[in-house]
């Protein structure tokens, strides 16, 4: 007894002060890929790259490089393009926190050809792989219900998890926030055992389709307003299983999501930061990027 | 003559005494690995054979020849452990009537890789004692068989009218269902278990799996082998680096050139790295599935030292984008070095007052012991592999029976628990972590200089590439086959999930309903592994 008490009291809190305080990340951690437009040639080898096919050159009707578009969305943060570029244009930064609750902000734009994007622009959609989602973002059906998730949920959030065809990854840094290193609790977030006392569906995966269905009716069981958050480039938009039939190549797809959380997986850090965002205890840190040259 | 030999010599003699034995010839292929066939009925009369003589039903590996000239082709790899022989049997189907033969009844290992290799190529299953589809629901058209050549990846999947699943049918005065799943209670992967009951005590368990099916064997298909490790990181989230060395392994194996000295060492440190991150998980799981709460925060704050340990070695807390095909892609500091060292030192004092404390718990002793025994006998039938079967007394691991640099310099002795039950299968964890942190001590002393990376040579078509590699769940099995384009043809992978799915079944009966999760945990299997 003594034992246990003098072992914890040995080892001291260890719980991080996130969000109100700063955490340290290694040198090494790749978080948010950014392009530097005066060095980007256009060549395209950022393109061939990338597993998940989720940057995206347009082209003039010359060949010249026109706009690079990349989807954060189903991103997963190899590296490798950036390992590719040969002019040195894409580097890896430390931003983690891009949850977004429009799936179209996480779609950074880079305009290549001057310092207008030109009348020739009418290809404004996601990137490539990628169609609008069946339903719009949450906000957009009512403003009334925007302005009261924080009012509703802001001091306690329910969660129900639901992992539909994810490969473990994000589910376990979901577990981790329950930790006593990220410990969720101390902000009301719980998880609960059925949809019916949940106030929230967090879906990981690219939903299987042999998850579809599942979801759904888990979907239908949670009272309204059914919040829906996405975790990890799959269940945002597929990731590097969008191609397969075999999946429904993103949660929205099958139900509408209300906030993304894209990374492969995302750190526990981002994934609380987007439970937060959502229950607006903290403002969102990311905004669509759109950089020219 | 060494064990290998004798084993050889055995194996000769009794392939000879076969009814129309020079058919099935064994001719060299590597340095431990030989080839039976290809031979008409070689895989129902020569896998029997081999696993009765010490045989460990290793993979099944169809692959669709029809494009080649040929019908289908069954590779099967039987491993020798403690001789650390590979023999690979191949067996040719006709393209116009395929008819896959089971084994089951004599190799119960091999039956839900059957069932998995007939609804992915639409081969007959004959013999089969439950000829039920596996990966691909109901939902799906019987005649859909994705991983033939003539279904292109994107076209969609045929859909047919869902009848209710098939479950065994147990009857009798007293006797209850409980299905549980596909969505679980936890924060975990779905699956559904059907139990059958009588008052407190589980009958019998059926498990249903393929709800996280997403087609990676296909997906992999066409992909530049580079590109490949990535998705190979996506089999199973926990076994990142598992999966993506046995898929390098495998093309290294093909090209010939395996991976420089100080690549390979640092290969095993984040191997053991992800052994230790998972293993103390799920020590803290075990706690927490009893309400021992001092267990659960103390392993799960552990977990978090090796995650972030992962993290700053590689940029990613589960080991990604660390592993390349002949290399790595960082190296370490000589600070660096320095300092792991001291923290190893650290974490293994931290850890044991951990442990020492849970395992003298009362209610931790009273909670595991005699629960979930899974026999010697089922494990070794079922080819149980990794911490699973060593708690049941088998003596296997890949580090020591099928060793590459630098396991065979460093020289792993498996830790070996005899009792089978859940306090076993949590000692063995304990055990093995402490192993890693030694293993992890060492490899840091003799790294060598040198290199970090060779890039592999041309990859021969159409030849099996084997990795092999123990990873913390057990033998993950990762067979590659390039076509003459010099893109992936075919890609196999065989999760340790998949074989012990069948033994934490086995270990459940006749325990309580409610020690299930506690025993489940005590596997904790990889879902997305074995449904791929």
């Amino acid at each position: 007894m003594f034992g246990y008490l003098w072992k914890s009291l040995a080892t001291g809190i260890v719980t991080q002060a996130y969000p109100d305080g700063p955490i340290s990340l290694p040198e090494r951690f790749r978080g948010r890929p950014d392009v530097d437009p005066g060095r980007c040639d256009g060549c395209g080898s950022c393109v061939q790259a990338c597993p998940a096919r989720v940057i995206r050159m347009d082209r003039h009707a010359d060949g010249s490089p026109r706009k690079l578009t990349l989807d954060l969305a189903g991103c997963i943060f190899c590296g490798d393009c950036a390992v590719a570029c040969p002019a040195g244009a894409i580097r890896m930064t430390q931003q983690f926190e891009l949850a977004s609750r429009d799936r179209e902000t996480l779609v950074m734009e880079v305009h290549l050809s001057g310092p207008s994007p030109g009348p020739d622009a009418p290809d404004h959609g996601p990137a490539a792989g990628s169609e609008p989602p069946r339903w719009p973002p949450i906000e957009r059906i009512g403003d009334l219900l925007k302005e009261r998730i924080g009012e509703f949920f802001g001091r306690s959030l329910h969660i129900r998890e639901v992992s539909a065809g994810s490969c473990n990854a994000c589910d376990l840094e979901v577990q981790a926030i329950n930790n006593v290193i990220f410990d969720a609790s101390r902000f009301g977030i719980g998880f609960v055992a059925s949809p019916r006392h949940a106030d929230m569906l967090l879906v990981t995966g690219p939903v299987s389709r042999n998850m579809a269905g599942p979801l759904i009716e888990a979907f239908n069981a949670t009272p309204e307003p059914k919040l829906v958050m996405a975790v990890g480039a799959c269940s945002c938009a597929g990731g590097l299983f969008a191609g397969s039939p075999q999946t429904m190549g993103g949660t929205d797809r099958v139900v509408p999501v209300t906030t993304y959380v894209p990374g492969c997986p995302p750190r526990p850090q981002a994934i609380l930061h987007g439970l937060l965002m959502t229950m607006e205890r903290v403002a969102p840190r990311f905004s669509k990027i759109a950089h020219r040259r | 003559m060494t064990a290998r030999e004798q084993r050889l010599q055995l194996l000769r003699t009794r392939l000879a005494c076969q009814p129309g034995g020079d058919r099935f010839t064994m001719t060299q292929t590597g340095l431990d690995r030989y080839r039976i066939g290809p031979a008409h009925e070689a895989y129902r009369l020569i896998v029997p054979l081999l696993v009765q003589h010490g045989g460990r039903f290793g993979t099944l590996v169809a692959t669709d020849e029809r494009a080649r000239g040929g019908g289908f082709l069954l590779r099967t790899v039987v491993l020798f452990d403690q001789e650390g022989l590979i023999i690979e049997v191949q067996e040719g189907c006709s393209a116009t009537l395929p008819v896959l033969t089971s084994i089951a009844q004599w190799v119960p290992a091999a039956h839900w890789q059957e069932r998995e290799a007939a609804e992915m190529f639409g081969l007959q299953l004959a013999d089969h004692p439950e000829p039920l589809r596996h990966l691909l629901h109901e939902h799906t058209a019987w005649d859909y068989h994705p991983l033939c050549k003539d279904v292109p990846l994107e076209q969609p999947v045929p859909t047919a009218r869902a009848w209710p699943p098939r479950f065994l049918d147990v009857r009798g005065e007293g006797v209850y269902e409980i299905p549980v799943g596909p969505i679980h209670a936890g924060i975990i992967e779905p699956g559904h278990f059907r139990f059958f009951g009588l008052g407190e005590r589980i009958l019998h368990l059926s498990i249903r799996l393929g709800w996280q099916h997403k087609g990676i064997e296909k997906l992999f298909e066409g992909l530049q082998p580079q590109a490949g490790v990535r998705l190979a990181e996506r089999i199973s989230g926990d076994t990142s680096f598992g999966h993506a060395l046995a898929f390098c392994r495998a093309l290294e194996d093909l090209a010939g050139t395996p991976a420089p000295s100080r690549a390979a060492h640092l290969r095993a440190l984040a191997m053991e790295l992800e052994r230790l991150a998972n293993h103390v998980g799920d020590l803290g799981g075990l706690c927490t599935d009893i309400g021992f709460a001092f267990g659960a925060a103390h392993f799960g704050r552990l977990r978090g030292e090796f995650l972030n340990r992962a993290e700053a070695l590689t940029g990613s807390r589960f080991l990604r984008g660390f592993c390349c095909p002949g290399g790595v892609r960082s190296d370490l500091d000589g600070p660096v070095i320095e300092e792991l060292r001291a923290w190893v030192k650290r974490v293994r004092d931290d850890l044991q007052s951990v442990v020492s404390r849970t395992f003298e718990a009362e209610t931790v002793i009273a909670r595991m012991t005699h629960v979930g025994v899974l026999t010697r006998r089922t494990a070794r039938a079922f080819g149980v592999v990794g911490p699973a079967a060593r708690a049941s007394g088998i003596k296997i691991d890949v580090r020591r029976d099928h060793a590459c640099a630098p396991y065979d310099a460093l020289g792993v002795t498996p830790v070996v628990e005899t009792d089978g039950d859940v306090a076993a299968r949590a000692r063995l964890r304990h055990g093995e972590a402490l192993q890693s942190l030694e293993l992890i001590d060492r490899i840091l002393t003799t790294l060598p200089p040198g290199p970090i990376v060779t890039p592999p040579g041309p990859l021969p078509p159409f030849t099996i590439g084997l990795g092999h590699v123990e990873a913390w769940r057990g033998e993950v099995l990762t067979v590659v086959i390039v076509g003459d384009d010099g893109l992936l043809w075919r890609v196999r992978v065989r999760d340790p999930s998949v074989q012990n799915w069948i033994g934490l079944a086995l270990a459940v009966e006749v325990n309580e309903v409610s020690d299930f999760p506690l025993c489940n945990k005590s596997f904790n299997l990889s879902y997305s592994g074995s449904d791929l």
